[in-house]
């Protein structure tokens, strides 16, 4: 027997995260009983957004332009660069309003056992992109052994060509008793301290 | 069983579960607070297991990371065990390059050895392998000599003192060639490319000598074909990671020259 239209519907809302059968059962319901406009523009909206969003050529970063919006605006310093894993990571930058340059995002961290190595994170075009104005690289990358290579990697490569590379510190949080952090993160606060 | 003396049962498993020594090879998201972990753990060898509330921001312990060494006591029948309770020993930081050895030996032990297979002398050699890599001493004769152990504990240990297919002990002042899985024929050293492998060579390796570089160089090359026809038809990514990695070097290099001259 063929599948009724509805269940095929619920499965295909467990491609969510976090969206098991009964609460995409819910959702289902509440969409057509409810909200059947709202439907109809989510679906409209999942499908242009689909089509049209893409990888910035500069910066990889999602965007339904070739250059995006960041890369090509004249209000950021073009000579500091930004390097990070993900989107939400450049916008979690962002809401700190520290740093005004440009970014480039990896969509990940190399990690051989995964199958994610060079290619994957764009290693090319990040090297294609520190030539020619980029004055400084700053790596905001997490602090994880992936990370840590990561970061070496991109370090090694990008300091022959004269350009500063930083990596943004590790260590005790806001408000942070020493007491209940654990090892890992004081001892790499300890091994960057900084002089005051 | 009903559902409360099932979680009875587990408890009490909980409190026999025994905290012993392992390494973290790799871990995966599961869940929106849980991560898979796969342990190199000294009594059961390979063990994966499901680390819960290991994430987010209410967190209940410090981020699993591997290289650590770690205690870890789990439950459960099937495969996939529950982490009941684990705990940091200390803390080992890889740094650079050394880090991308480490992920090339964690790729290699969760490619090659089998769930449950006891290896203990293999966790010695890993161990042995990533204070090597944390002093940054003589990594290269560790990694080589953590290759040969791993490659003797699956059962495909390389006889470096036989020739094939005579039996005869291998000559030091002879030269060799080595086919994976059947061991080293003696050639004729002038008419093999690069002179084939030293029997003296050979010889150190056997007895787990790895002093002279030359030594580890030609324990390098063996091991790296004896373990290719171990993984198949599959490389290993890390390997892939490390080529491209000492290219984009040399390119780095070149084009800083290029602009002082």
């Amino acid at each position: 027997m063929a599948k009724l239209i509805i269940d095929e519907l619920i499965d295909a809302l467990r491609c969510l995260p976090g969206v098991g059968p009964k609460s995409a059962q819910r959702m289902v319901m509440h969409l057509l009983e409810r909200d059947r406009n709202g439907a109809r523009q989510l679906a409209d909206k999942l499908v242009t957004t689909m089509d049209k969003i893409r990888h910035c050529a500069q910066c990889r970063n999602f965007t339904d332009l070739e250059i995006c919006q960041m890369c090509s605006s004249p209000a950021r310093d073009g000579q500091s660069l930004c390097v990070v894993e993900n989107p939400a990571d450049l916008i979690a930058i962002e809401q700190t309003g520290q740093f005004r340059g440009k970014y480039f995002v990896l969509m990940g961290t190399l990690s051989p056992i995964d199958g994610i190595g060079p290619d994957e994170i764009g290693i090319d075009i990040l090297a294609a992109r520190c030539v020619d104005e980029v004055k400084e690289v700053i790596l905001a990358i997490g602090s994880s052994v992936e990370g840590e290579a990561t970061a070496h990697y991109i370090a090694e490569m990008i300091k022959p060509r004269g350009i500063e590379v930083s990596r943004i510190a590790q260590g005790i949080p806001m408000g942070g008793e020493l007491e209940y952090i654990d090892a890992g993160t004081l001892s790499h606060a300890l091994t960057g301290r900084k002089v005051i | 069983m009903s559902g409360r003396s099932k979680v009875w049962v587990m408890m009490i498993s909980n409190h026999r579960a025994e905290l012993s020594p392992a390494y973290i090879l790799h871990s995966r998201k599961y869940r929106d607070t849980s991560q898979i972990v796969e342990l190199l753990t000294l009594k059961e060898g390979r063990v994966a297991a499901v680390m819960r509330g290991a994430r987010g921001k209410k967190k209940k312990h410090q981020t699993a990371q591997p290289f650590c060494p770690i205690l870890v006591a789990y439950f459960g029948r099937s495969d996939l065990k529950t982490i009941a309770n684990w705990e940091v020993s200390y803390i080992n930081l890889l740094q650079g390059e050394n880090a991308l050895i480490g992920l090339y030996a964690n790729e290699l032990l969760v490619r090659l050895l089998g769930p449950f297979e006891v290896v203990e002398r293999l966790f010695v050699a890993y161990q042995y392998l990533l204070n090597a890599l944390v002093k940054d001493d003589e990594t290269s004769q560790a990694l080589r000599y953590f290759e040969l152990i791993l490659l003797e504990d699956l059962g495909y240990g390389i006889t470096f003192d036989v020739e094939v297919p005579t039996g005869e002990p291998v000559r030091p002042d002879a030269c060799y060639r080595y086919v994976a899985a059947e061991g080293f024929y003696p050639v004729d050293s002038q008419r093999y490319p690069n002179g084939g492998f030293r029997g003296d060579h050979l010889v150190d390796i056997a007895n787990k000598d790895l002093s002279r570089e030359e030594v580890v160089l030609t324990a390098k090359q063996v091991t790296r074909v004896a373990l290719a026809s171990l993984l198949g038809d599959k490389p290993l990514k890390s390997r892939e990671v490390f080529k491209k990695y000492r290219l984009d070097m040399s390119k780095s290099l070149l084009s800083d020259e290029k602009d002082k001259s």
